[in-house]
């Protein structure tokens, strides 16, 4: 059951899952290199700056590698076996995982176009999924 | 960073204890009988070691308690990690620091876990914490360390397509080397049928891919080249010794979100650096103790330490190469994957042993220089050892 492990948001994240819970995609925008990171940091990883802004970002990206769990060490996602799990590379740059939703694992490859989609688990909590998108 | 060593430290004993699914023991027993075996193989007692070092995630015993249950009367450096698998060596190279500075005589470096019956590496049931960058993967259901290598692994598949059969060659060639190994707790040979046909865990990663869980503890006794002239084995030199990082390391040891390339790992560096410090090339190492956490991992430690070409790891690892009759003799004691997971500790031993002539049937002939690394993705760490104090 996805959210079964409920994330531990802490004040680097939480501007992130409000994004997510109320339906958009915020990434950390540094003002100083133009570039988008993830995960939240409290400065740039790539030139240190600490600042950057919360910045919606398109959704869209393309799978860069995928896996297919069987077995879970957790009951609550065994139920869902197989699923899909994929990092995704977003054209604003930044890698993402979520899970990989409406496709047979058979058919998942590598630079498959995906759009972000939304997965409300409760009122607390909105998770990534991505599905296929036509390029 | 790759200058020659000028003074070289000496691993003067190793030590270890049975290992088993359920120890029925502590890990402060197992650890202080390991740590004994080590100081009696380098005759020293407890007035000659003064430093104690130890890694921990996952269950552990403190250096506090094993240096009182040691009884050592004048401790000078006790230091215990949080890291995981990339610290084997690096304690190694800590270890040398202490001794060839003086800070410190002698210095064990011990791993003691129940890691079967007591915390389980696989998390079995365990309420994983999501917090941290884990709070980005864990409430998807992307839990492990095998699955996080399973992602680097279907990479590599898709721009070399390396194959299952491929990595099931890795498996079956440390399971044949465990079948010698009295040690060992996986002993039955494995065939290719038997591999593919495992229970698939997390695709592209089978079961026989992944490492055991075990119980059980291993030391190593380390000091100046100087002082190991009276101990009564034979020395073992740390040629080179190195850690190394990455500019995309993120948050921990498995993090990957900035990591561009999967397709290889942190040994690409470590290998040039450990090659410069001991004067030597891939071709003068007799054989290579490769942190096996996984099947892939060794793949990637063969290209990365140009054992052969970036790509290449899954052809070169099926064809033999690797068996203790190959150019390159692998995990010659069946690693983590088949002896057992002393988190990367034990294949440090090994390589002890094997360039201390011990190893019987699983003897390479001849072995001056063995080279190991600890650590599968980002950062880790790595040595060269020798019983050849020159080149």
């Amino acid at each position: 059951m996805l959210g079964a492990v409920r994330p531990q948001e802490d004040f680097d994240s939480k501007p992130f899952w409000d994004g997510l819970r109320s339906g958009h995609l915020r990434l950390q925008y540094c003002d100083e290199c133009k570039k988008y990171r993830f995960p939240p940091y409290p400065a740039c990883p790539y030139c240190g700056d600490p600042g950057g802004t919360w910045t919606s970002v398109s959704g869209k990206g393309v799978v860069y590698s995928w896996i297919v769990v069987h077995r879970s060490p957790l009951r609550e996602y065994q139920e869902d076996a197989p699923y899909v799990i994929a990092l995704v590379d977003l054209k604003e740059g930044p890698r993402m995982v979520g899970r990989l939703v409406g496709l047979d694992p058979e058919d998942v490859r590598a630079d498959l176009p995906v759009f972000v989609r939304y997965m409300e688990i409760d009122k607390d909590l909105t998770l990534l999924a991505f599905e296929r998108r036509m390029a | 960073m790759s200058a020659q060593k000028k003074d070289l430290a000496v691993i003067a004993g190793v030590g270890n204890t049975q290992y088993s699914m359920n120890s029925g023991r502590t890990t402060l027993a197992m650890a202080v009988e390991a740590c004994r075996k080590a100081m009696e193989e380098a005759g020293m007692n407890s007035q000659d070691v003064n430093g104690v070092l130890t890694f921990h995630t996952m269950d552990s015993t403190s250096v506090e308690s094993v240096a009182s249950a040691l009884a050592l009367p004048d401790v000078t450096y006790l230091c215990e990690w949080y890291a995981g698998g990339t610290s084997p060596s690096a304690l190694v190279e800590l270890a040398e620091l202490l001794v060839n500075s003086g800070k410190c005589n002698a210095v064990l470096v011990y791993r003691s876990m129940n890691g079967r019956s007591g915390y389980r590496l696989g998390g079995k049931e365990r309420r994983p914490e999501a917090s941290g960058v884990w709070q980005y993967r864990m409430p998807y259901g992307y839990l492990t360390f095998a699955e996080t290598m399973a992602m680097w692994c279907r990479r590599h598949m898709v721009a070399y397509g390396t194959t299952e059969e491929q990595l099931g060659s890795i498996a079956i060639n440390q399971r044949l080397n465990a079948h010698f190994n009295e040690n060992a707790m996986k002993r039955d040979p494995l065939t290719m049928n038997e591999y593919l046909e495992s229970t698939m865990i997390c695709a592209p990663l089978k079961l026989f891919d992944i490492c055991l869980e075990s119980d059980g503890a291993c030391a190593l006794l380390i000091t100046t080249a100087d002082r190991a002239v009276d101990c009564p084995k034979s020395p073992v030199y740390v040629k080179a010794s190195a850690w190394v990082g990455s500019r995309e390391a993120g948050s921990d040891w498995a993090d990957y979100f900035l990591r561009s390339d999967m397709t290889e790992n942190f040994t690409v560096k470590l290998g040039k650096q450990l090659y410069g410090q001991a004067g030597l090339s891939p071709k003068e190492i007799d054989a290579a103790q490769i942190y096996d956490c996984f099947t892939h991992t060794v793949l990637l430690g063969l290209e990365g330490l140009g054992f052969c070409k970036k790509g290449e790891g899954g052809p070169f690892a099926a064809s033999g190469t690797i068996a203790r009759t190959g150019a390159i003799p692998v995990n010659t004691g069946g690693g983590m994957l088949s002896e057992a997971y002393i988190h990367g500790v034990n294949v440090i031993v090994e390589a002890v042993r094997q360039l201390r002539n011990e190893c019987g049937p699983l003897q390479i002939a001849g072995a001056k220089n063995v080279i190991v690394t600890s650590g599968a993705w980002v950062e880790g760490s790595g040595l060269i050892l020798s019983n050849e104090k020159g080149n």
